[in-house]
């Protein structure tokens, strides 16, 4: 959006070709990460949110796979037209990318040591003795206990966690100014969760860096995040700060998983209120809005016409893409907000 | 209606290791109510759960279903005789699913053993899809035409065309996105009842088994170290291992969890490979006393059904 974002992302369009037709996984997306700041981007399987950090990391297979519009400049460089040799140059480098499961994204048969020390070799041409020695600085920064040891062990001799901290590690080697992390903290446990969240919050703010977190979660979002992107059906529904996203949130869809999420709070009588329906089949999207056919305020236009994003009048950089926010629309003040308050709550 | 004493199960491992799965639960489970177990991976949620319907092979202590005595081992006698009211729903919609038969054959098989005329499962069949929220014209159809949240209910479906009197659900709910799960929740929840059930509902998200529960119990390392009723364990945890769990668990309000203190939880779950005694939280505990390392404690009552096992409380 401004000229001195870390990385922006302008309508970008990815598709897959299969044996069922083309399914246009990304349709659209615009999006804009500052300097060391965490940008969420929430949603449900098959929302396209890995699709689109993916397709930034040049990790798309193509085909199937085919970035067939938009651009992504990240510090100037425009990553989607970078050739694969420039790519795994810049990658690693400039960007770094933790994924969901540490089990399955690390080498086996290779040591931790030597997995971190081989980013720094490629990266920065040091020489293995000097390489293992900042590796090993890398894992005591990511509170790793008896570093010295750890970096002699393989993969299969770590916990989930510990493998966790093992290839933040690894990403911070080249210290990026961007990590994208995609689902980082799905497959650990609620403590481990912390731990991992707490780690990249203050390496975040000790390194500036800036974190794109891919999440499922809304939790973990208000934990973590300064900005989100709620995405439904490859676009973005609605974007801005944290607290606009939850307390005042202006698209049904983020209401919708707001109102189907327990609250810590003693009440036996509050019910959980399911979104009704599943998300549309991405091989036909809809020519309206996504959401049209789950939301209980849909209209007549919202299925015949998808809406543009609508910026927040009295919030700048909070914007959704509803038709309720159309000057012409029914009031919408009626949007039910659940009650997230904190003042509703002691 | 459930109730444990002392149940254990080991697994050998090796010849000479020993893994203390589940190590000593002694457990009441009354009728009609939603029982939550929460807990880490590793901490022995699913052994217990599996062990207690006869699924695993109890290594000692007894089990008793309304006040009948469960066998250690079940025969297969034990099994079509226990699996009319003892049934489960498991975490993978995707694996506990034969991908080979149809809806009709997976929900009406456990009908089919009891000898029931295959005009009357297709009835029933139709009525129990219908119920869990799908359509009857979907008996026909393979599972991989369906989704994680209908292949979910599918599961449920099979569980309950039996009319258990208790379910074990095992992470119902933890390979779903967040507005299906509020689905299979309110469906649970409504079948708990409209057909009088009993629940132990197994899970990690704190938030939705305080949500769903009506007791709580949590486990570590194979003890139970707190139980219950969900609020009190929830918004008043004693044990500090309870604390923790509770603390780590992120909410999606960001005014609170701002507010919230970092902490930085010492270690990890360790193994549950040949144990001594002493309390299973010890090395990870912040306020660990001297006997915490030699000394097992005891559950005690410290408030009307509110039971914990820490010497914090003792004396």
């Amino acid at each position: 959006m401004t000229a001195s974002s870390l990385l922006a992302v302008k309508n970008l369009h990815v598709e897959f070709e299969t044996y069922g037709g083309t399914v246009k996984a990304v349709r659209g997306v615009d999006f804009a990460v500052q300097r060391g700041e965490v940008l969420a981007i929430v949603g449900e399987s098959g929302c396209g949110k890995s699709v689109t950090v993916q397709s930034l990391m040049g990790l798309i297979p193509m085909p199937p796979g085919k970035v067939t519009a938009g651009s992504a400049t990240l510090d100037g460089v425009d990553l989607l037209t970078l050739n694969p040799k420039a790519m795994n140059q810049f990658r690693g480098k400039e960007m770094g990318m933790i994924f969901q499961d540490p089990m399955t994204s690390l080498n086996p048969t290779m040591t931790i040591g030597d997995q971190i020390a081989e980013t720094l070799k490629v990266h920065r041409g040091l020489n293995s003795t000097e390489a293992l020695s900042i590796a090993k600085d890398l894992l005591l920064k990511t509170r790793i206990p008896e570093a010295e040891r750890r970096l002699q062990q393989y993969p299969f001799e770590f916990s989930g966690g510990m493998l966790q901290r093992a290839m933040i590690a690894q990403s911070l080697a080249c210290s990026p100014s961007l990590l994208i992390a995609d689902e980082p903290t799905t497959a650990l446990d609620v403590t481990i969760q912390a731990q991992i969240l707490d780690l990249l919050k203050e390496l975040q703010a000790k390194e500036d860096m800036a974190i794109v977190l891919i999440t499922h979660d809304l939790a973990v979002v208000a934990r973590t995040a300064q900005h989100v992107c709620v995405m439904y059906a490859g676009q973005i529904v609605e974007q801005g700060g944290v607290d606009e996203i939850f307390y005042q949130s202006a698209h049904p869809y983020t209401v919708g998983l707001k109102l189907a999420m327990p609250t810590n709070v003693s009440d036996y009588n509050k019910t959980l209120n399911p979104i009704p329906g599943s998300p549309p089949d991405l091989f036909a999207p809809p020519t309206g809005c996504g959401y049209a056919a789950r939301c209980p305020q849909a209209m007549q236009v919202c299925h015949q016409q998808n809406p543009p994003l609508y910026p927040d009048q009295t919030n700048p950089g909070h914007a959704s893409r509803c038709w309720l926010q159309d000057p012409k629309a029914p009031n919408v003040s009626a949007l039910y907000q659940p009650n997230l308050i904190a003042s509703d709550r002691s | 209606m459930i109730k444990t004493v002392d149940l254990k199960k080991h697994f050998l491992i090796g010849k000479h290791q020993i893994l203390h799965a589940v190590d000593g639960i002694s457990l009441d489970i009354a009728e009609n109510e939603i029982l939550g177990l929460v807990g880490e991976s590793g901490s022995g949620k699913s052994t217990f759960g599996k062990t207690l319907i006869g699924l695993h092979e109890r290594t000692s202590g007894e089990a008793y279903y309304r006040g009948q005595p469960l066998p250690a081992k079940f025969t297969a006698a034990d099994h079509s005789r226990y699996s009319t009211d003892l049934q489960m729903i498991f975490q993978d919609p995707y694996a506990s699913l034969n991908p080979r038969m149809t809806v009709l054959d997976i929900i009406g098989e456990g009908l089919a053993l009891k000898g029931i005329p295959r005009a009357d499962i297709q009835q029933r069949v139709g009525f129990w899809l219908e119920r869990v929220g799908l359509h009857p014209d979907h008996m026909s159809r393979y599972p991989h035409e369906f989704s994680g949240g209908q292949r979910q209910r599918i599961g449920i479906a099979r569980a309950m065309i039996i009319e258990p009197k208790f379910v074990v659900c095992d992470e119902p709910i933890s390979a779903l996105d967040v507005s299906v799960q509020a689905q299979v929740v309110n469906l649970l929840q409504d079948l708990k009842q409209s057909l009088g059930l009993t629940l132990l509902f197994i899970a990690h998200d704190l938030s939705m088994v305080r949500y769903i529960s009506d007791r709580m119990a949590v486990m570590y390392l194979g003890s139970l170290v707190e139980s219950g009723p969900s609020d009190a364990v929830f918004f008043e945890p004693k044990h500090p291992y309870t604390q923790l769990l509770i603390a780590s668990n992120p909410e999606a309000d960001p005014a609170i969890e701002r507010t919230k203190p970092t902490q930085h939880v010492i270690g990890e779950i360790t193994s549950p490979v040949n144990l001594g005694p002493g309390c299973r939280f010890a090395d990870r505990c912040p306020k660990v006393l001297s006997e915490c390392h030699n000394v097992t404690p005891e559950p005690m009552l410290i408030a009307t059904d509110h039971q914990v096992a820490c010497h914090l409380y003792a004396g």
